[in-house]
């Protein structure tokens, strides 16, 4: 069975390195893309620009979304995928660095099916996987 | 100058004027003996009572009535030199002649009296006139050959008046309003004219271009067409209102701007916490993260490369979070700084910042042009940290362009995208590298904020805060205009004086 992919929009090296190893360490086998700014992420998922003539029918189970990003914002993103109807259906879920009301509250505001913090909280990151019905997509127990 | 109130002579001299008339009298009466006792034995006497009277009054004339029964009696009527009285006709003519003396004395002294209030009147009056501080004119209404009011002419006027109007007196009374005030509004004349008509005493305030005043006049009716009016110049009180109006105004202005102000720093300072939390925060992430995974996976395993790199991580986040600091100290510090301005080279520190990146630097090409000459009046430490940041910046973006090249001077307002208005010279600092996307332009001085992945240009998004901080502690604005890799432009002033 062929794992979509997980889509990591994050501009910090450090924390794409924490995250990946947060996922890796949490049982997720799939492959992570990783893009390192709002624009890259637009190209990527909409097969634009740098990305040009990439094979749209295979977007990612889930987004992973950093909000503060050079060029395009993480909120404004956010706002792109949730307003497009060849987007707005993959699930969206934000990393944010802190839990400011305000930040999360513009987050569901504009679509977001979930938030987690920094370094990838991972059993948040587990449950929000669960939540969205991707847990068996992603979750690669290991048997030993 | 007014003249003085008329006095009385004191009662004193009256009464010795009167009996120095009585004396010459006698002394008439007795050189002229012989016709004057003929004809009329008592004429002279008649005359020093006159005199007495008019000069002195009532008072002294019957003195002198008194003083001239007893002369005769005693100088004249026979026999002389002695009170007796041989003839009894003289005693009759005597009794005669006091009973005119005391009437005459009356007459004249009530006539004296009367023409002394008079001219006592008349010089209160006058004074009055002459000397109050507030103009006044007697006027007539002079009518077209429609019947309609078109001038008037000046009865009379006082010497404040002439002082108002800027003429004398003489220049005047007896001239029409048009010939000396060409300029006049018609309202007054229509004012002047509802006055004689209805008898309606009226106050009129307004301006007179004519004078270049504010005048306040109150006017009445004196007589059939000619009316009274009392003019104050009220320029200065007007002037002081104005003032005080356009003071309030002002300081209405000032009030909201400075609600305006500190509700943008209210704003700033929340915008500039909430992006500390988030900025601190990060390298302390990348310090626990790594951290943890090291103790996780190499707890008493040698640290290969993986591990090493980790190990590095930790160390640049923590030096990235030591400079991060720095940088929010020395912001803190720029705000507080008392400002020591004095006339500074712009071209000298220009060049110096530039020499030192390029020691700093040596293996990269970069082609720099300063504008020789440049002064302004600012606080050299903290200017030298502005252009220090935007050359800085300027070096630091032009890392991946091949003939990089960075630019210092002037320009006037042509090519910045905004007028300045008079707050002196727009300084520029122009480069040819990465630049921004102009839609970015409003977020550039915000802290923290950064157009560029760290991999691609590092940095923590202090330095545009810092800077513009700088130049708004003197009074100046700074904006930019770059387009995404085709440089960027940054213009600041430095405050007007």
């Amino acid at each position: 069975m062929h794992r979509r992919t997980i889509l990591l929009v994050e501009d910090n090296r450090d924390d794409e390195l924490l995250t990946l190893d947060a996922l890796r360490n949490g049982g997720v086998a799939n492959q992570v893309t990783v893009v390192r700014d709002g624009a890259g992420a637009l190209d990527y998922l909409f097969a634009q620009g740098s990305c040009a003539g990439r094979d749209t029918s295979r977007q990612p189970c889930v987004i992973l979304l950093d909000l503060k990003l050079p060029k395009v914002g993480g909120m404004e993103v956010l706002r792109r995928i949730k307003t497009d109807e060849r987007t707005k259906r993959i699930p969206v879920v934000v990393l944010t660095t802190s839990s400011e009301h305000e930040d999360i509250h513009n987050c569901y505001g504009n679509g977001a099916n979930s938030y987690v913090r920094k370094p990838v909280e991972f059993d948040r990151f587990l449950e929000a996987v669960r939540r969205l019905g991707l847990y068996w997509t992603l979750v690669n127990e290991r048997t030993a | 100058m007014p003249r003085g109130i008329h006095f009385e002579p004191s009662a004193a001299v009256r009464y010795l004027v009167a009996a120095a008339a009585v004396l010459a009298a006698l002394g008439i009466r007795l050189a002229f003996d012989e016709p004057l006792s003929r004809h009329s034995p008592y004429l002279v006497f008649v005359l020093a009572i006159i005199v007495a009277a008019r000069f002195g009054g009532r008072g002294p004339a019957l003195f002198a009535t008194a003083l001239s029964v007893l002369a005769t009696w005693y100088f004249v009527i026979e026999p002389r030199r002695s009170f007796a009285i041989s003839d009894p006709q003289a005693v009759a003519g005597m009794a005669w002649f006091a009973v005119v003396g005391i009437l005459i004395s009356l007459l004249v002294g009530r006539l004296r009296r009367a023409l002394l209030d008079s001219v006592r009147r008349e010089e209160l009056l006058r004074h009055l006139f002459e000397s109050m501080e507030e103009g006044f004119a007697s006027c007539e209404m002079i009518y077209d050959a429609a019947g309609e009011p078109c001038d008037f002419r000046y009865l009379a006027v006082n010497p404040a008046l002439g002082r108002l109007m800027g003429l004398g007196v003489e220049a005047v009374v007896g001239r029409r309003v048009r010939e000396v005030i060409p300029a006049i509004e018609p309202v007054w004349i229509e004012a002047y004219h509802r006055v004689t008509k209805t008898g309606v005493a009226e106050r009129i305030a307004g301006y007179r271009a004519g004078l270049g005043k504010y005048l306040e006049v109150s006017a009445w009716r004196s007589g059939p067409g000619q009316l009274a009016a009392v003019i104050r110049d009220v320029t200065a009180r007007h002037q002081a209102e104005e003032e005080i109006r356009t003071l309030n105004a002002t300081l209405e202005r000032r009030v909201e701007e400075r609600t305006a102000q500190l509700l943008d720093a209210n704003r700033e300072l929340e915008a500039f916490s909430y992006s500390v939390s988030h900025d601190l925060r990060a390298p302390l992430r990348s310090v626990e993260g790594f951290a943890r995974i090291l103790l996780r996976d190499y707890q008493g395993k040698p640290l290969d490369e993986t591990g090493a790199d980790y190990l590095h991580r930790m160390s640049a986040a923590s030096q990235r979070m030591g400079q991060l600091i720095a940088d929010l100290l020395e912001l803190a510090r720029i705000s507080r700084l008392e400002l020591s301005p004095r006339t500074v080279s712009l071209s000298e520190i220009a060049s110096s910042t530039l020499e030192e990146l390029r020691t700093r630097d040596p293996q990269r090409s970069v082609e720099t042009r300063v504008q020789p000459g440049l002064t302004a009046r600012a606080d050299e430490r903290l200017l030298r940290v502005a252009l220090n940041n935007l050359f800085g910046n300027a070096w630091k973006f032009t890392g991946r362009t091949e003939a990089a090249a960075i630019v210092f001077g002037t320009a006037r307002s042509a090519a910045g995208g905004e007028t300045p208005d008079g707050d002196g010279p727009v300084y520029f600092v122009r480069d040819n590298g990465a630049g921004f996307d102009i839609a970015d332009a409003h977020k550039l001085f915000a802290p923290f904020q950064r157009f560029h992945a760290d991999e691609e240009f590092e940095g923590n998004g202090i330095g545009l805060a810092t800077v513009q901080r700088i130049v708004r502690r003197h009074g100046g604005r700074i904006w930019a205009e770059s387009r995404a890799g085709q440089g960027a432009t940054f213009y600041f002033t430095l405050g007007g004086d």
